[in-house]
């Protein structure tokens, strides 16, 4: 960790976004224009909105895919913009963890080995994993059963679980070796009711224990009991509708 | 971790393995097509070239250069003029030479040329790397009116040592006199050699000259009987041509001089090897004509292996966002892309020289049998090479395109999967 990381993270956040604007490349009207927003450290952030109105985008800019065109998005007091490509890959590598809507495993290989992917491409985190219970395996494994899958489960190809094992073998993965951020893209669109409640549990549980912050993103409002921070994107978004239509006159905040 | 990535990509593939297999095929068959053109295309030139080997001179009444190498190798069309057999005594007397061989032509029969010639033309000629000419069955002359026949005509009218045949005079055309006085008898018949020697029925001058005896302007003579002449007794005054070996090469040129310039008549020496590449340049459309259908062929297998290709790394790409979202850097994935393109392509190539190797091999003798063509199991030459190269360069391409998009949109890919 750099000195700055140190810094912003002994002041308490994992993700800083300071004056931001975001316009599509060859686009003159941003899409997101975001004063501040600033993510804890070991907290759990419920993103929510309609549809379209730029939830991925910001997820974007928060794991350093895209750029802001103007701001800054800071991840432990390290500014993206200032990382060519190549670090910015590493540094997305050791420190953010991904669960997407679906599609998340290689499916033809176990789910044990999905979960030790990111130890393969990360130092940091097969370190932290090695750190945790001996050795990435041990780590990868105690990670699942804590997901509640089975013994058998883990070693069974990631294709053959079912749609709701599938995502809590994509959150497993997305925390080992305890990344500071877990973004999960609407991981719950795809399962039902129950499902959906067992995974939150779970996921919930995890990400406390490994001491991430999770920004999860979401349009089902039923969720937010699980979120100590809720982020209402529209409200916060300059560029958005809400504002324009109400001629700036709701203010730029963070609904805590 | 490159182990790991490698285990993955064998993984990866062994999960696809029937779309790859596809993409195997498709490049064995461009490969096979490809390798297989370029190859009928040199054998078409070393089968035209090996006709003649082994001679050094082919002499003749003096004209053009072309027409006495067409009659005398390749029994196409009919000799003009003739030299005297004094002649041909006169240049075998000259120092150096080894050997020289009279030919005589004139009769067919049912559209085989046939040739008159001595005994030493079994013996002295030679066709492709200098091999001779070996008898599958029976052997050389043995009476006056025998016959050895070539491969081909055997084979095409069911001939076997001792049939009878009985010649035309002239090309055999609609007017023809047959020379049913004197029918002949296969004495042998030649192994196959893919040369014109498969297509020609060889008798001896002296037969040929029995036949006309006391013919006048390509008429028998009215009141003359069947068989009065013996064949035996009847050396041949005149020959259209003959073929000469030297004993060493390096004299080719001082005899050339003499028969130039020799004094009883007009004579004409000519180098088989350079008249035959004065040949080969008349064919020059054809062979470029084939060289154009091959780029052609080329460019069309290339670009469907490109889309084929194209199509199955389109399959991938959710797999290679999914490596990139767990921190697979971008080199790594064109790595992994790349390398299994080039796999793929060796195997492919591999399988379809293989395929080729087997196809010539098995193929080979019936072509031969039906097309006259000759392919030959050799090793790949320069210009097979190249093809094999650019398949290579092709495919590596066609790979780099998906890898390049992969570079660029495969996190982002990621992070929306519902774009």
């Amino acid at each position: 960790m750099t000195a700055s990381a140190a810094l912003s993270a002994s002041a308490g956040f994992v993700l800083s976004i300071d004056h931001l604007v975001y316009a599509w490349p060859g686009h003159a009207d941003p899409v997101l224009k975001i004063n501040d927003l600033r993510i804890p450290l070991h907290s759990r952030t419920f993103l929510y909105g309609p549809s379209g109105c730029g939830k991925s985008t910001l997820l974007g800019l928060m794991a350093g895919v895209l750029l802001p065109t103007s701001g800054s998005v800071d991840l432990l007091g390290q500014r993206w913009q200032t990382l060519n490509a190549a670090r910015r890959d590493r540094y997305r590598a050791d420190h953010v963890g991904y669960i997407f809507q679906q599609f998340n495993l290689v499916p033809y290989i176990s789910a044990l080995e999905n979960v030790l992917a990111p130890c393969y491409f990360s130092a940091q985190r097969r370190q932290a994993a090695m750190a945790d219970h001996g050795s990435p395996a041990a780590s990868a494994k105690t990670l699942l059963l804590a997901m509640g899958l089975t013994p058998d489960d883990i070693q069974r190809p990631a294709g053959n679980l079912s749609v709701g094992q599938q995502q809590r073998v994509a959150a497993a993965r997305a925390l080992i070796g305890r990344p500071a951020l877990v973004i999960a893209d609407e991981p719950t669109s795809a399962l039902d009711d129950d499902t959906t409640h067992s995974f939150m549990q779970h996921l919930s549980s995890a990400v406390d224990k490994a001491q991430s912050s999770l920004v999860f993103v979401s349009h089902d409002r039923n969720l937010q009991t699980y979120f100590n921070q809720h982020v209402f994107l529209p409200e916060i978004n300059l560029a958005g509708p809400l504002h324009k239509t109400t001629g700036h006159a709701v203010a730029a905040g963070v609904a805590t | 971790m490159n182990l790991w990535l490698l285990n993955l990509a064998w993984r990866s593939a062994w999960n696809r393995r029937f779309s790859l297999t596809f993409t195997v095929v498709s490049i064995a068959l461009a490969t096979l097509m490809l390798l297989g053109l370029e190859r009928a295309r040199n054998d078409l030139r070393s089968h035209f070239v090996s006709a003649v080997s082994g001679t050094d001179l082919i002499v003749g009444a003096r004209g053009g250069q072309l027409p006495l190498l067409l009659y005398t190798v390749f029994h196409v069309g009919t000799p003009t003029n003739t030299m005297k057999a004094s002649s041909v005594e006169a240049i075998a007397a000259q120092p150096g030479v080894a050997w020289v061989v009279p030919i005589v032509k004139g009769d067919s029969h049912r559209g085989y040329p046939v040739m008159g010639t001595s005994p030493g033309y079994f013996e002295h000629v030679r066709y492709g790397l200098k091999q001779p000419l070996v008898f599958q069955s029976g052997g050389p002359w043995v009476n006056a009116f025998d016959a050895v026949l070539g491969a081909e005509v055997a084979d095409a009218l069911g001939y076997t040592v001792s049939s009878q045949l009985t010649l035309a005079h002239g090309d055999g055309g609609l007017n023809a006199i047959a020379h049913d006085d004197h029918p002949f008898t296969v004495s042998g018949v030649l192994v196959r050699t893919g040369t014109p020697v498969d297509r020609s029925i060889l008798v001896s001058t002296q037969a040929l000259s029995a036949l006309h005896a006391g013919w006048i302007g390509g008429r028998p003579l009215p009141g003359q009987g069947k068989a009065s002449v013996l064949p035996g007794a009847l050396q041949p005054v005149t020959v259209n041509a003959a073929l000469i070996g030297l004993e060493r090469r390096a004299a080719v040129f001082s005899l050339q001089r003499y028969i130039n310039s020799f004094q009883a008549e007009p004579l004409m020496a000519i180098l088989p090897g350079v008249t035959l590449d004065e040949l080969w340049g008349l064919l020059t459309p054809i062979e470029s004509t084939l060289g154009v259908m091959g780029w052609l062929i080329a460019a069309v297998s290339l670009a469907g292996l490109m889309s084929v290709i194209l199509t199955s790394l389109n399959e991938r790409r959710r797999e290679l966002a999914i490596l990139r979202s767990v921190g697979a850097r971008p080199g790594q994935i064109v790595l992994l892309v790349s390398c299994e393109s080039l796999l793929v392509t060796l195997v492919g190539l591999l399988a379809g020289s293989i395929a080729l190797f087997a196809l010539i091999a098995s193929l080979g003798p019936w072509l031969q049998t039906r097309a006259g063509l000759t392919l030959s199991l050799s090793l790949p030459t320069p210009s097979e090479g190249i093809i094999v190269l650019s398949i290579i360069a092709a495919s590596l391409l066609a790979s780099l395109i998906p890898a390049w998009r992969a570079y660029r949109v495969t996190l982002a890919d990621g992070l929306s999967p519902s774009a």
